[in-house]
């Protein structure tokens, strides 16, 4: 939810400009001057500045995520009845934070990301309102996933370091830490969001998406 | 009222107008609302602001 002193200054600003609008006989005045450059210049600049960073907040959100239609069956995902799935164990345990559990493990996705990925998530907007949505498993990552989404939590944790299927091999963390290994490949933590087959899998009624 | 205050109310009513929307777009937490803020209320926030400098402008230049 926005903060409220945003919804006071936004408030403030919009009166202000009506009132400069309204009476525009007040610039007559060397104080109306000030009070229109400020009213229509210094304000909406400022405001324009913050809500784009209100609206970035909001884009972190799970509820903003799957808002999108192709999104719905990713949402499901996290709530499979099956630990062997990493986004359904993460967010049963609270591993992550529940309202914001997309962007905790996809920090670079979309409008997150260097310039390309802005382009990609306007593209994905104008996909989602203005052109053929893709079925939700024609959906892949752009880039291959990184380990580091997983790391930034995970590493120097004991559960992670000293985990046996970890010290199978002496190079298995090495690689994983150097990203030679995904964490994701196959034989490793391969089960993510399989929307594919979501139709088939019990979902754990514990907990409801954001 | 003279050509710079009509100019003035135009650019007060634009403004005012895009942060109604920018206002309104932040209360739901959804896509269709960034679109709004985005493909609406900021072109009329621009609009409003460029429109002010160019009276001022103007009017400095017929003064």
């Amino acid at each position: 939810m926005t903060g409220s002193i945003s919804w006071v200054i936004i408030g403030v600003a919009c009166a202000l400009a009506l009132v400069v609008g309204l009476r525009p006989q007040l610039t007559r005045t060397r104080e109306g001057k000030i009070l229109a450059f400020l009213a229509l210049f210094i304000m909406p600049a400022m405001t324009l500045v913050m809500g784009f960073s209100e609206h970035m907040e909001h884009a972190t959100s799970t509820k903003f995520c799957l808002s999108c239609h192709v999104m719905h069956d990713y949402g499901q995902s996290l709530l499979i009845d099956d630990p062997s799935y990493l986004p359904a164990r993460h967010f049963q345990n609270n591993s992550i934070p529940r309202d914001r559990a997309c962007y905790t493990c996809h920090t670079t996705y979309t409008m997150f990301g260097d310039v390309s990925a802005k382009k990609r998530g306007l593209r994905h907007l104008w996909v989602q309102y203005a052109g053929t949505i893709p079925r939700p498993q024609d959906v892949k990552l752009y880039d291959p996933y990184n380990n580091r989404e997983c790391l930034h939590c995970h590493l120097g944790a004991r559960n992670f370091e000293s985990a046996s299927p970890h010290n199978k091999t002496a190079d298995i963390l090495t690689n994983a830490k150097s990203g030679k290994l995904s964490c994701i490949s196959a034989g490793c933590h391969e089960f993510i969001h399989d929307v594919a087959s979501i139709k088939d899998q019990t979902i754990w009624k514990g907990a409801t998406l954001p | 009222m003279n050509a710079t205050e009509r100019r003035i109310r135009i650019s007060g009513v634009l403004i005012a107008l895009g942060l109604l929307i920018l206002f309104v777009s932040l209360i739901p937490n959804h896509a269709l609302a960034f679109v709004g803020f985005a493909a609406v209320g900021v072109p009329l926030l621009l609009a409003g602001i460029i429109w002010y400098l160019i009276s001022l402008l103007k009017h400095s230049s017929e003064s």
